[in-house]
């Protein structure tokens, strides 16, 4: 089977060979001509034009016209023919992958007589099974949204924090003029684009084609701006201090945790300037942006300030060599960087522990389009990045925690740290950049209906190398804080320089078949080959990490009234995720062995600091060896629903959605054995309301023999063996989403604007949905099944059950004063009180101190409490003086967050073993706070009201 | 060690002024609408001379596609009042942002 799929993709690749798109950004306009007795007109002049100038057609034989590969903005469409009366049809507005119909009546008449009419689109896609949303250019511009391009994801209904549908924050494709803005490492965002550029936004991800793919979560599908033939330009400042900020943090809490003081924005100045428009008329246009984004604040937490800083440029040129042919370049620089970051936690980093990132990066994206006649379009693409962040100590060399003091320290005279190269600050040296090659060609054809067929390639080379360790590769500790003598001095050395290489060959057919006027059917098929292989020091480990995965969409759309008011649709798909190094970056080598030292001031290891012996290691250096079979992680998905039209301007859209989550990848020991054990958790005084008594847990009987190595597999199923061979326990990887997803959209008319959304979900499992998502081989949770299996089934961290969303703008006639809201209500989501193994219950059950990520399991089943509910209301007021030609707008505007400058607690502490110190027993926070805070006391505070003043030219 | 470079944004800033100056100097945009305003002699030809004129944006979006490419006037763009703004502010703008980020103390990594 394995190598028909090989053969079978080879083929594909061959035929593909020689075309080049993918990700569709733009829309059509199509349509027929008849006369008045509803006769098909071939030979009728069709002409579209738009900002980059006109395009004429002449109808076919059948009538019919089209236009397609039209981006995203506004149209006209006049035809006309000798002895009949001319039409027009003005204000098309053309949204991401949006195919519009406007059919012709042309009646007998005088030459000169011109019939306008304006063309609405409908509110309702009668053609497509997918359920989509758009932010428009009028969302985008009136709302108080994030000021970075992949934050408008949560904006959306069913995505919150980036988790979308069920999915983690690493699992959406972010797209941007369709390049995949993720990191390659585990898919988190990388790129951080200037809001201003963007000119439509479509979150997809519910039933989408089979053109894409790499995703389990949702698709942020960006458009950038680009030039016309009219010069336009765009001039926004936004701008507050400290005096705007509001205290949110009530006396209450800070009784419970003194450290979170409010997260106070002390300086933002944020300024675009941008313009596009024509170098040559009809064939070249430019667009060209900078900003300058500069934020000023001071966390909640011990730290006193932190700054984002960043320049940004966009330059965008496009050609239109022939009325056939559309080339664009796009290229972007960004020196995005941080001061102030935290280090080690953010809720005990003091100012010194804090660490300085750099981060630039480059972002391109070449494409050529080209139409032959009105039935074929290729489209081809060269896309991609390249940049880094590198994560520098504040301190570098300078800092050991002292225990004494519960404080990190300078290196003090008299102790065997003066004179050492020491450091506690750690580096993190991140290096990436992706390479994508795209192309496609659509064909519409004509047998048993309509077809509008799609064949694409792409092809993605990643790179990925991560740099860990302390700048002299050596981490101190005086242990006297633990009641050792003074003089018990404890050093460490760790690190790691892992680098690999992602490589994804994707071949997707897709069919939209208009079977009738009411039904379409869209089907299509794609198969994704996956691998992973080793770069610079592991090069010559070659491909470690190889699936292929096929992945069969289909579904339809019936139109059931035949009006195009109606539709209900359904779809049924599967998704596998993208080229993630997290999945096979344990199977490189590069890694360093965890190596402890006590001092006794004589002796000198190889490799270790002078003065210390040798005293544990611990074997993070074996490669781990990856499943030959392991399935690539995917998402199994059922939609279902209908939209109506209430009126020419309200769209009602309910959706069913069933996923699950399939092939979850992690690493296991395989000579790992474990026996049924209990123990008592030593729980804190302050471990009130939590979970006591006994607890039935499993013994490692054998961890000396079996810690070593590791390996990466599917972990659904995987059986945890005791020393006889039976089975104890076997994991259970598992995660399911459910939801109702009804969403009211009433588009700009009569001074106003709306989009409501209610989700009723579910989302249910043994891997959390927050960070990455967990498709990863990194993680130690299913080395045993004290972090495996114990508790672990439950609502994910990400499961709001009630979810209501409301976009609106209203303008206030005669003073044309704007009120735009964002409100977002979020019943609680769960939590659940965890343990920390202390030292009696580690030698009890056979622990090393190291990792410490294996030493937490759960007291009760996961997501078994709840937050509060969360409710917040974002505005934005302006006001819009219009002058010169019409399309000229001054804009003043103030933007309100949090309006009603709630406190509410969205981080607890949930652990329960004795000595919680805020943070952890070996890492207190600074010495001027005891940081003692009790189970469920509140680690962090959304923040308080915040007002930021704006203005904005543009025409 | 790799210094970290400043140059590529001075780089970029050049292209645009570039772009710009051709912008400003390449007449047939502006030329095109300075010509006398004859009758269109084709709806096409109509479309395209409202499309000119047509206020495109839809509610109170502000569109890239609204206005004419010169002013009112038929003056080039750039020679307008509002295109001399729009030059002030963009070539402004643009050295203000390239400048800042010499004084602005953008983090550099010494790894780099």
């Amino acid at each position: 089977m394995g190598s028909f799929r090989h053969s079978l993709f080879a083929a594909l690749l061959v035929l593909a060979a020689g075309s080049l798109l993918a990700q569709t950004l733009t829309g059509s306009i199509l349509g027929t001509v008849k006369d008045e007795q509803g006769g098909a007109m071939p030979g009728v002049s069709v002409t579209l034009t738009g900002k980059t100038g006109a395009r004429t057609v002449t109808t076919g034989d059948d009538g019919m016209y089209r236009f397609p590969l039209l981006d995203p903005g506004s149209y006209e469409v006049a035809v006309e023919m000798s002895g009949f009366g001319a039409q027009r049809r003005t204000g098309i507005v053309i949204s991401i992958g949006k195919d519009l119909e406007y059919d012709f009546t042309l009646k007998l008449a005088a030459v000169t007589e011109i019939l306008e009419v304006v063309g609405e689109a409908p509110v309702v896609d009668t053609t497509s099974a997918e359920s989509t949303n758009t932010l428009s250019q009028d969302l985008l511009y009136n709302m108080p949204l994030a000021r970075f391009a992949p934050d408008l994801l949560n904006y959306a209904p069913g995505i919150n924090n980036d988790a979308a549908f069920g999915g983690g924050g690493g699992n959406n494709a972010l797209l941007i003029d369709g390049v995949d803005t993720r990191d390659p490492e585990g898919g988190t965002a990388w790129s951080f684009f200037n809001f201003n550029v963007i000119d439509e936004v479509q979150i997809q991800g519910l039933g989408a084609p089979a053109e894409y793919g790499a995703y389990t979560g949702a698709i942020i599908n960006s458009v950038t701006k680009s030039g016309g033939n009219s010069f336009s330009g765009l001039f926004d400042a936004n701008y507050t201090t400290e005096d705007f900020s509001s205290d949110n943090v009530s006396e209450g809490l800070l009784e419970q945790n003194p450290t979170i003081q409010p997260s106070i924005t002390t300086g933002f100045l944020d300024w675009t300037t941008q313009i596009g428009g024509p170098i040559q008329k009809d064939k070249l246009f430019f667009f060209a942006s900078a900003q300058r984004y500069n934020l000023k604040y001071d966390p909640t937490g011990p730290r006193t300030k932190g700054q984002e800083l960043s320049h940004r440029f966009n330059l965008k040129l496009s050609y239109l060599p022939s009325v056939s042919d559309t080339l664009t370049a796009h290229v972007e620089y960004d020196d995005y960087s941080i001061r102030g970051r935290p280090g080690y936690d953010n809720k005990i980093d003091t100012d010194a522990q804090t660490v300085l990132e750099d981060a630039p990066e480059w972002v391109w994206n070449v494409q050529w389009r080209h139409i032959f006649g009105q039935k074929t379009l290729l489209e081809a693409k060269y896309l991609g990045w390249t940049g880094y962040y590198y994560l520098d100590p504040q301190t570098p060399g300078a800092l050991y925690y002292d225990g004494t003091t519960n404080s990190f320290q300078t290196q003090p005279e008299g102790t065997p740290f003066a004179g050492l190269p020491s450091s506690n600050g750690s580096f993190y040296y991140a290096d990436r950049g992706r390479h994508e090659a795209h192309a496609s060609i659509t064909h519409y054809a004509e047998a048993f209906g309509h077809h509008d067929l799609k064949f694409g390639v792409q092809i993605e080379r990643s790179k990925v190398r991560n740099r860990w360790g302390y700048p002299t590769g050596v981490n101190y500790y005086d242990y006297s804080y633990y009641g050792y003598p003074v003089g018990q001095y404890y050093a460490y050395t760790y690190g790691y320089d892992v680098a690999g290489k992602n490589e994804r060959e994707s071949v997707y057919l897709q069919d939209s078949w208009k079977v009738n006027d009411r039904l379409t059917i869209n089907a299509g098929v794609r198969l994704d080959r996956i691998g992973g292989k080793g770069d610079r020091n592991s090069e010559g480990q070659g491909k470690v990490y190889e699936t292929t995965n096929f992945a069969p969409r289909i579904g339809f759309a019936w139109d059931v009234t035949g009006d195009q008011k109606t539709v209900v649709k359904a779809h049924y798909g599967q998704y596998y995720e993208a080229a993630l190094f997290t999945l096979y970056q344990r199977a490189l080598v590069g890694t360093e062995d965890y190596v402890g030292y006590y001092f006794d001031g004589e002796t000198q290891e190889p490799g270790g600091p002078p003065g210390f012996y040798e005293d544990n290691r611990v074997d993070f250096s074996t490669p781990y060896q990856i499943d030959p079979n392991v399935k690539h992680p995917r998402v199994d998905e059922f939609t279902a629903g209908f939209e109506r039209a209430l009126s020419n301007d309200f769209r009602l859209a309910v959706t069913g959605i069933w996923r699950e989550n399939k092939n979850f990848v992690d690493a296991v020991l395989p000579n790992a054995r474990f026996t049924n054990a209990t123990i008592t958790p030593s729980l804190s005084d302050n471990a009130t309301g939590a979970p006591s008594g006994p607890l039935d847990v499993y013994r490692w009987e054998n961890r000396e023999d079996s810690q070593s190595g590791g390996f990466i597999t599917n972990i659904d199923g995987w059986q945890y063996l005791d020393p006889d061979g039976n089975v104890v326990a076997t994991a259970d990887a598992f995660r399911k989403y459910r939801a109702l997803m009804v969403v009211l959209n009433k588009r700009f008319t009569n001074r106003w604007q709306a989009q409501a959304s209610y989700v009723l979900s579910k989302s249910e499992g043994t891997l959390d949905n927050r960070g990455f998502g967990n498709y990863a081989g990194i993680s130690n949770v299913w080395k045993t099944p004290n972090t495996a299996v114990l508790n672990r089934d439950g609502a994910l961290g990400w499961d709001a059950r009630h979810e209501v969303k409301v976009m609106a703008t209203y303008r206030i006639p005669k003073i044309e004063l704007g009120v735009n809201a964002y409100y977002r209500f979020l019943s609680g989501i769960p939590y659940n009180a965890q343990y920390r193994l202390v030292s009696a219950d580690r030698r009890a059950l056979g622990y090393a101190s190291i990792p410490s990520s294996l030493r937490t399991i759960f007291l009760e089943p996961r997501g078994s409490r709840n937050f509060d509910n969360q409710s917040t209301l974002d505005l934005r007021v302006d006001k819009i003086f219009k002058f010169g030609q019409g399309s000229d707008r001054l804009s003043v505007y103030a933007d309100i967050k949090n309006v009603f400058n709630k406190g509410t607690v969205d981080d607890l502490w949930v652990r329960t073993e004795t000595d919680t110190t805020l943070g952890n027993a070996e890492f207190p926070a600074s010495g001027e706070c005891p940081c003692t805070v009790p189970f469920e006391g509140p680690l962090n505070v959304i923040p308080g009201r915040q007002i930021t003043l704006g203005a904005r030219w543009s025409f | 060690m790799r210094q970290h470079s400043n140059h590529w944004p001075r780089a970029i800033a050049a292209v645009l002024a570039l772009a710009l100056g051709v912008a400003w100097t390449a007449p047939p945009a502006a030329a095109a609408e300075s010509s006398p305003a004859a009758k269109p002699k084709t709806l096409a030809a109509a479309a395209e001379a409202k499309l000119a004129t047509l206020d495109t944006s839809k509610g109170v979006q502000f569109a890239q596609a609204g206005g004419a490419a010169g002013s009112a006037s038929g003056k080039p763009f750039f020679k307008s009042t509002k295109g001399l703004a729009a030059a002030v502010l963009m070539v402004g703008g643009m050295a203000w942002m390239v400048a800042s980020r010499q004084s602005d103390d953008v983090v550099h990594s010494p790894a780099r």
